[in-house]
């Protein structure tokens, strides 16, 4: 009998250890050629009448794959590595195999160890517990004997960067998630009666995996590799790093999970595809640009707003006019002050020579910056409200190596009526995209189509709606049109802009700033996600299920409608059609897999 | 390129069916047909003329048999046509894009689909069974002077009784259009205000109606309201109720949903309750919720849905 290794040994000597497997090949002599890693015992559970082992009690062994048991053999001391002066006693049964990778052993007469101290692991004696594909050997790290608390944990879910089970390919959408070969990470969410030993937690995959020391058969335990992000009892996270690299092929994820008393879940399975990226499949190119740079054109001025009470329409409801042709001032200024954010007699000077009006604007556009830093977090994307250097050159879409920014206009009035935004779909993201221009599509002398975001038809729409509309009950009380009292036109107005006063007011002022914010923001990040390659139809690794109303009712080309996803009142940023109330719902945001891909997690295409 | 667009009726609340604003669009667009699409050419990289077979023109034609629709193919707008597939088309005009283009006169009249969502679905095969044909001609009919009480008329059944298609669109309709509301008689009202107050199951509906009802000004609304309140969980009804409140009642609201607290027993209705007393946004909302239990996450919620600071602070300080 060897003696004990201490259960907190490091993992890498496992590690090592199958690397050397791999290179042995067939090994055991009994005719499997090794094509997969050894199972090794990944947790031990003692059952009994008492509190100490006695002949006819029961270990159960669960193993980090599926195991085999050769016919008549008895599992004895020959066949494991127990703790100093430990014995499993004159085992006279062979064991039983329970599950895939768990099997019972009865223990014999003389049986002597500690539940909760002792530990085993497979010795190199062992010519009974073999794999599917390779011959019974030694292995593994030490595992401490607990003691049954008789409740098993299970697994119940496993998916890639925290994807929703509708989107990931386990739902009937169907679809396989397509990740590169690292830097992705796997999601696992279980349950016990106890606790989970998160230090036993299984990860294994079907195929031969790189890491930095070599080659890893497949069915080897990657956990211990892994970068561990979270992990407790009822959740954990590992990040793939640099230096595990997977082949580019279908994989299947194996998840097992051991609890503190020594049980084992059944295996969970996840598949999933693997692809390298390639400049044109990668969401976010860095060769040219260290990120991808938006910029938040405001400028735009092609006409004039004005307002006009709505004959026949709701109680107090006003239509937003456009009257065309350039008036020196931005159509979303005209528009902040159709809708009371700004005032014809601006308050001066309120903060730092700025007056009230200037205030207000710049508090907009810096909540819209916010607000979309908050949608695309952990994407390597920003906002910027300052043109960087360059142009598109009169192109519309050009190369990365040749400007360094996408743009989008946020302005007035759409083409098409009914429009909110319009922008360049751009699959994979693969170039720089302008959704300023107003003449899109159109040859010399032809109109074409304006893109960018279309304030005119909220403020139109809002105004012009019910009295007990979400829009009307935050800017009725500025809207002039509405009777309102615009941003300045109170005399204390300056200083509630800057916090000063806090009653009602300035609570509503807070409010419309924000909710107006938050909805640019929302429809702006809805268009910037089609010019960075949201939302392609199909199933993954195709697509991000755009298109499909069948499993997503309320989804259309390009567009993705979850409503389980969401709380009442929120939506899907990419859904394809917002409203004011779900464009400002706190719980709006790209779903699952929307965030996977902008975060480079997963990704779509051949 | 994608477009977004505006779920019109949803400025108050997110509509979760198709023609969630097909009235904007029926009302709005300068043609209105059922038709199919026949053909498609490319013009360019940049443009597709889709040929379509008029059906039934619902208001807007001079009698033409067929229409070409502009179509930008990188685009994916969401309205486009689908071939061989019966929809209803809710037009621009597109003849000034047509000359400049120098598209032959063979082809006109030009149009482009408006950006509505919910204007362009799918036509049964029976068109005079079809509940949007039916919403489209008696639209269309009030554009060509029908007498506004009978058009008020049948809104109001459709919204009271119709297809689940239309029924909200019809409602909506009627709330934004106070011409046609001062048509409805009383028993309309009655019957419109107790389907508010009964339906149970399609929020949607039930928000539209309310809608409808809080834009009538209608004397015991909240109070019918209140009562689904809880045997309705979806918070969307809920802030509904808030919003409408304070435009019915101002500062008062806060009461009049208080009085329904005192005989509710169960949490969810009290839950609810609550989410409404705050989506009112009134002063006296935030003194009463402020006054309740501090750790009642009820209360918690409650606050989070007025906007103040002062109540953002105290639900986060119960958080």
């Amino acid at each position: 009998m060897n003696a004990p290794t201490s259960p907190a040994q490091p993992r890498y000597l496992l590690a090592s250890l199958l690397l050397v497997f791999a290179g042995c090949g067939g090994g055991g002599g009994g005719g499997l050629s090794d094509s997969q890693a050894t199972p090794e015992i990944v947790a031990a559970s003692f059952s009994g009448a008492g509190a100490s082992p006695a002949a006819g009690d029961t270990l159960l062994l669960g193993f980090s794959l599926p195991v085999t048991v050769r016919n008549g053999t008895l599992l004895t001391d020959a066949d494991v590595t127990l703790s100093t002066g430990d014995t499993l006693g004159a085992v006279d049964a062979t064991p039983t195999l329970l599950s895939a990778n768990t099997i019972r052993l009865s223990l014999g007469a003389g049986v002597t160890f500690t539940p909760g101290v002792s530990t085993i692991q497979l010795s190199a004696g062992n010519d009974v517990i073999g794999g599917l594909a390779s011959e019974p050997r030694g292995g593994g790290d030490p595992v401490v004997i607990g003691a049954s608390d008789g409740v098993a944990p299970i697994v119940s879910n496993v998916t890639i960067a925290a994807i929703d089970a509708e989107l990931n390919g386990a739902g009937a959408a169907g679809g396989v998630l397509q990740v590169p070969t690292s830097g992705w990470e796997i999601d696992l969410a279980y349950v016990d009666n106890t606790a989970v030993d998160t230090a036993q937690t299984v990860i294994s995959a079907d195929v031969t995996v790189s890491a930095s020391a070599g080659a890893l058969l497949p069915g080897t335990n990657l956990a211990p590799l892994l970068t561990e992000e979270v992990a407790t009892n009822t959740n954990a996270t590992y990040r793939v790093p640099a230096t595990v690299q997977f082949p580019q092929a279908p994989v299947t994820l194996t998840v097992i999970v051991a609890d503190a008393s020594g049980l084992t879940s059944s295996p969970t399975q996840f598949s999933l595809t693997v692809r390298p990226f390639s400049d044109s499949l990668q969401p976010f190119e860095t060769a040219a640009n260290a990120s991808q740079v938006w910029f938040l054109d405001f400028s735009r001025d092609l006409e004039a707003y004005a307002t006009s009470p709505f004959v026949g329409g709701p109680v107090g409801a006003n239509r937003v006019d456009v009257t065309a042709g350039a008036n020196g001032v931005s159509d979303f200024e005209d528009l902040l002050r159709v809708i009371g954010v700004t005032s014809a007699t601006p308050i001066g000077n309120v903060q730092a020579g700025m007056d009230s009006n200037e205030v207000a604007t710049a508090r907009v556009k810096d909540l819209v910056v916010g607000d979309l830093e908050d949608f695309y977090r952990g994407a390597n994307v920003t906002f910027t409200l300052t043109q960087p250097a360059g142009s598109f050159g009169g192109n519309t879409s050009v190369t990365y190596s040749s400007l360094g920014y996408s743009a989008i206009s946020i302005a007035g009035q759409p083409s098409t009526p009914g429009v909110l935004g319009l922008a360049i779909f751009d699959p994979s993201n693969t170039a720089q995209n302008d959704n300023t221009v107003v003449d899109f599509g159109s040859a010399a002398g032809e109109p074409g189509e304006r893109l960018g975001v279309f304030l005119h038809t909220i403020v139109d729409a809002g105004l012009s709606s019910l009295s007990a509309s979400s829009f009307r009950t935050t800017f009725d009380a500025f809207a002039p049109s509405q009777g309102g009292t615009p941003i300045g036109g109170d005399s204390q107005d300056g200083d509630r802009l800057l916090g000063l006063i806090g009653d009602a007011r300035q609570d509503d002022i807070d409010a419309a700033c924000a909710e107006f914010a938050r909805f640019i923001a929302s429809v702006t990040a809805h268009e910037c996600g089609h010019s960075v390659g949201l939302v392609a139809n199909g199933p993954m690794p195709t697509g991000l299920y755009g298109n499909d109303s069948t499993n997503f009712p309320g989804s259309a080309n390009g567009h993705i409608r979850n409503l389980s996803l969401f709380p009442g009142g929120a939506t899907n940023l990419m859904s394809p059609s917002l409203s004011y109330t779900n464009a400002t719902s706190p719980a709006t945001s790209f779903n699952s897999l929307n965030m996977a891909y902008l975060r480079e997690q997963v990704f779509y295409g051949n | 390129m994608r477009t977004l667009q505006l779920l019109c009726a949803a400025v108050a609340l997110a509509a979760a069916l198709s023609g969630q604003s097909l009235r904007q669009g029926l009302v709005r667009a300068d043609a209105v047909l059922v038709g199919r699409q026949v053909g498609k050419r490319a013009h360019d990289d940049a443009l597709v003329l889709h040929r379509v077979q008029v059906l039934e023109a619902v208001r807007g034609l001079s009698g033409e048999p067929a229409v070409t629709v502009i179509d930008w193919p990188k685009l994916t707008l969401h309205n486009r046509p689908t071939p061989r597939q019966s929809r209803l088309f809710c037009l621009q005009d597109a003849s000034a894009q047509a000359q400049r283009l120098g598209l032959p006169s063979s082809g006109a009249p030009y149009f482009k689909l408006v950006g509505w969502p919910g204007s362009h679905p799918l036509i049964g095969a029976d068109r005079d069974k079809d509940p949007i044909v039916g919403l489209a001609r008696t639209l269309a009919e009030s554009e060509r002077g029908a007498a506004p009480g009978a058009t008020a008329a049948a809104l109001a059944r459709l919204a009271i009784e119709g297809d689940p298609k239309v029924r909200s669109e019809a409602a909506r309709y009627l709330a934004e259009r106070s011409d046609l509301r001062g048509r409805l008689s009383g028993v309309h009202w009655t019957r419109l205000m107790a389907r508010a107050a009964g339906e149970v199951d399609d929020v949607d509906h039930k928000i539209a109606l309310s809608m409808l009802c809080g834009e009538q000004r209608l004397d015991g609304l909240i109070e019918a309201l209140a009562v689904s309140l809880g045997p309705v969980s979806d918070p969307r009804f809920a802030r509904c109720v808030g919003r409408i409140g304070k435009v019915l009642h101002g500062e008062q609201a806060t009461a009049v949903l208080s009085r329904r607290l005192r005989s509710l027993a169960r949490a969810e209705d009290r839950r609810m309750v609550l989410i409404a007393i705050g989506a009112t946004n009134t002063r006296s909302a935030l003194a009463a919720l402020t006054k309740m239990d501090q750790q009642d996450v009820a209360v918690a919620a409650a606050l989070r849905e007025h906007r103040s600071k002062k109540a953002k602070a105290a639900a986060e300080k119960r958080r």
